[in-house]
């Protein structure tokens, strides 16, 4: 519980921290506004300046108000747990509502007086209170449910004061509450979380709704942490033989989720949740497609009745599975292709790559689907050529779209696959001492020139976004 | 209809809201405990400690472990809803039955959520595993909070005293603490204030 409430102290000030982003955007952006004649040059260190210091102001106000309210919320549980013994019952119960209703009432109290900051602490105080009451109701009334739901509805309880009150800090108290819920449901119970999907709908349609982009960040984060979970899970279930084939599943789900991004892009209004859900989503969907190029996963050999046995091919489930997957993924595809047709009158060569090595990767997974695990090799070559050609594109994307996060993943993933199929090559076959001063040799290599490259590319964007 | 109203009136929903849930987790209770019809179950309570949530007392029932030699076990696991019914036995209440659905009878039946699922047992005469499935079932009133100190005497009973609890379970199966009784006698009871 208190790393839980380190943790809120950590992420809520993050929440108040929104206007450093802003004014970091602005000043990338302002000399090419001004440049393109939209503002005077005179006025551009003014606007600067008006921004940082509005916004300095307003985060350090909120951070600690946010501080004070966790503060407050902790002093408050470890006093009624300290006084405990003494009191009656009734009067227990008077304490714990009236402390809950106290912190809202100066929460209307702060908002209808313009003290913003004050606001935010009383409301994030009134969430917490509202979960220790549910603690110690429980304790006092002996309530020994199924521990987890106590934490969902303290969660529920948090994204209906931030969907009512408009509260930032709130919003990323209640989305930890519930990752903390699907956690010990997905951990302590070992089962599939899928509630949580709805929980993290619904936080996000009130992040959309806000404009609330920078918290994109969480929400992606809670999303991909769910998805290893429900990984985990089926591979437990599914053991050796399926696990490629619900790899294969995961990358497509995740390759869904970066042209979803793609077309988020598109429709503009939405540009800023694009970017970060484009990052997260290429991580996620490099790092399924890297597991792929492992020739010992796509063998997959497993014991059956004490003989040694090798993946066999897909059965109808796993085909029906991944064939609609594979249908979505290229409907969303080609819906994007024709979007950028429409919008652009044709398509750039950045897109037209990764379309060309989007079909490669998806004739990949579905040839993969109907070939033994005694063709597993062959498979990991083309997996493998996918891979680095994804890579490489990933880094070309990055340039186009002006983006260092997608260049250096695009280099990070290039020299992770040198390295793994280094490993996988000279592991048997090199002397230790060789094979590891070997590696360490071709590291620095890679290192140098992928970090040349690198920088090469970086020095481009910067000299192309200044001209 | 939201987007007009002000924000005394959202936060006053908040406010109500978040109550009645807090109001709804005591009323449920009080609900059980009040309607529910009594049995005695025989328990030997542990006494860990809560760090957050002051003493409290685990208490193991008997009717926590089923064995497939009492009765027939369904095929269930870990996180499961199970229903057993109890029947009256002299001094304590004993299981007779364990089905996912509830049974259509008069009998008492209590709800559970199975903690394990085991296809052996161990036996703890013998130093052996047998081959009799058993199931640990947790109801929800394995905890008791007691007054800071207090867990202890209901861990250690003087010489001659023996614990055991008084649940009610109600229509649906739900249970909930009525009294602890030392020798059959009441030493905490359950009120509402």
């Amino acid at each position: 519980m208190l790393e839980l409430l380190i943790l809120l102290i950590i992420l809520a000030a993050m929440g108040g921290m929104r206007g450093r982003g802003f004014t970091r955007r602005l000043k990338r952006e302002l000399p090419k506004w001004v440049e393109a004649g939209l503002v005077e040059p005179e006025k551009a260190p003014l606007i600067l300046d008006h921004v940082a210091a509005g916004s300095s102001r307003h985060s350090l106000a909120t951070m600690f108000g946010i501080l004070g309210a966790i503060l407050l919320g902790i002093g408050a549980i470890t006093f009624f747990a300290a006084h405990w013994q003494g009191m009656p019952k009734l009067l227990k119960l008077i304490v714990l509502f009236g402390a809950m209703w106290a912190a809202f009432i100066a929460a209307g109290w702060a908002k209808s007086g313009e003290r913003g900051w004050l606001c935010e602490s009383m409301l994030l105080l009134g969430v917490l209170l509202f979960g220790a009451n549910i603690m110690l109701i429980a304790q006092i009334y002996h309530i020994d449910a199924h521990y987890p739901d106590g934490v969902m509805v303290w969660a529920l309880g948090g994204l209906l004061v931030a969907w009512l009150l408009r509260s930032p800090a709130v919003f990323v108290a209640g989305l930890l509450l519930a990752m903390l819920w699907s956690g010990m449901e997905s951990i302590d119970f070992s089962r599939l979380h899928w509630p949580f999907l709805l929980v993290l709908a619904g936080f996000t349609v009130l992040g959309v709704r806000e404009g609330w982009a920078r918290f994109a960040h969480l929400l992606m984060v809670a999303l991909l942490l769910w998805s290893v979970s429900a990984y985990v899970h089926f591979v437990s279930d599914y053991r050796t033989a399926g696990v490629v084939y619900l790899t294969q599943i995961f990358f497509l789900v995740y390759l869904g989720l970066f042209i979803a991004s793609m077309h988020l892009e598109i429709s503009g209004r939405f540009a800023d949740w694009a970017e970060t859900m484009r990052h997260y989503a290429a991580t996620a969907t490099l790092f399924a497609l890297w597991a792929l190029t492992f020739p010992d996963l796509l063998t997959a050999k497993f014991y059956l009745s004490g003989h040694q046995t090798l993946r066999p091919a897909a059965d109808a489930g796993w085909l029906t599975v991944t064939l609609v997957m594979l249908a979505i993924v290229a409907a969303l595809a080609l819906w994007h292709r024709q979007r950028m047709l429409r919008a652009e009158g044709r398509l750039e060569h950045w897109l037209m790559w990764g379309q060309g090595i989007l079909l490669l990767v998806l004739g990949c997974l579905l040839v993969n689907l109907f070939v033994p695990g005694s063709h597993g090799s062959q498979m990991a070559i083309a997996f493998n050529a996918v891979f680095f050609a994804g890579s490489l594109w990933l880094v070309y994307a990055g340039m186009h779209l002006d983006s260092r996060h997608l260049v250096n993943l695009g280099f990070m993933f290039f020299a992770l696959g040198v390295l793994s199929r280094y490993f996988d090559f000279f592991w048997k076959l090199l002397d230790r001492s060789f094979f590891f001063m070997a590696g360490g040799l071709l590291l620095i290599a890679v290192a140098a020139v992928l970090d040349q490259k690198r920088r090469r590319i970086m020095d481009e964007m910067m000299t192309g976004g200044a001209a | 209809m939201m987007r007009n109203l002000g924000t005394g009136m959202r936060l006053a929903i908040v406010v109500a809201v978040l109550t009645l849930v807090l109001f709804g987790m005591i009323g449920r209770k009080q609900w059980t405990l009040s309607t529910g019809r009594p049995v005695v179950l025989e328990t030997q309570p542990v006494d860990p400690r809560s760090l957050f949530r002051g003493d409290y007392v685990r208490l193991n029932y008997t009717i926590n472990t089923l064995d497939a030699d009492q009765f027939p076990l369904p095929d269930v696991k870990r996180g499961d809803v199970v229903y057993v019914t109890l029947k009256k036995g002299e001094p304590y209440w004993q299981p007779v039955g364990v089905s996912v659905k509830r049974p259509d009878t008069d009998a008492v039946v209590i709800k559970g959520r199975v903690k394990r699922a085991s296809k052996q047992r161990y036996n703890r005469q013998t130093g052996k595993y047998e081959k009799i499935g058993r199931l640990w079932v947790k109801y929800g009133i394995e905890n008791y909070f007691v007054p800071e100190g207090k867990g202890r005497a209901l861990e250690r009973p003087a010489a001659g005293e023996k614990v055991s609890i008084e649940v009610a379970v109600d229509a649906c199966g739900n249970s909930g603490i009525k009294a602890v009784l030392v020798n059959g006698q009441p030493r905490y009871v359950e009120s509402l204030f």
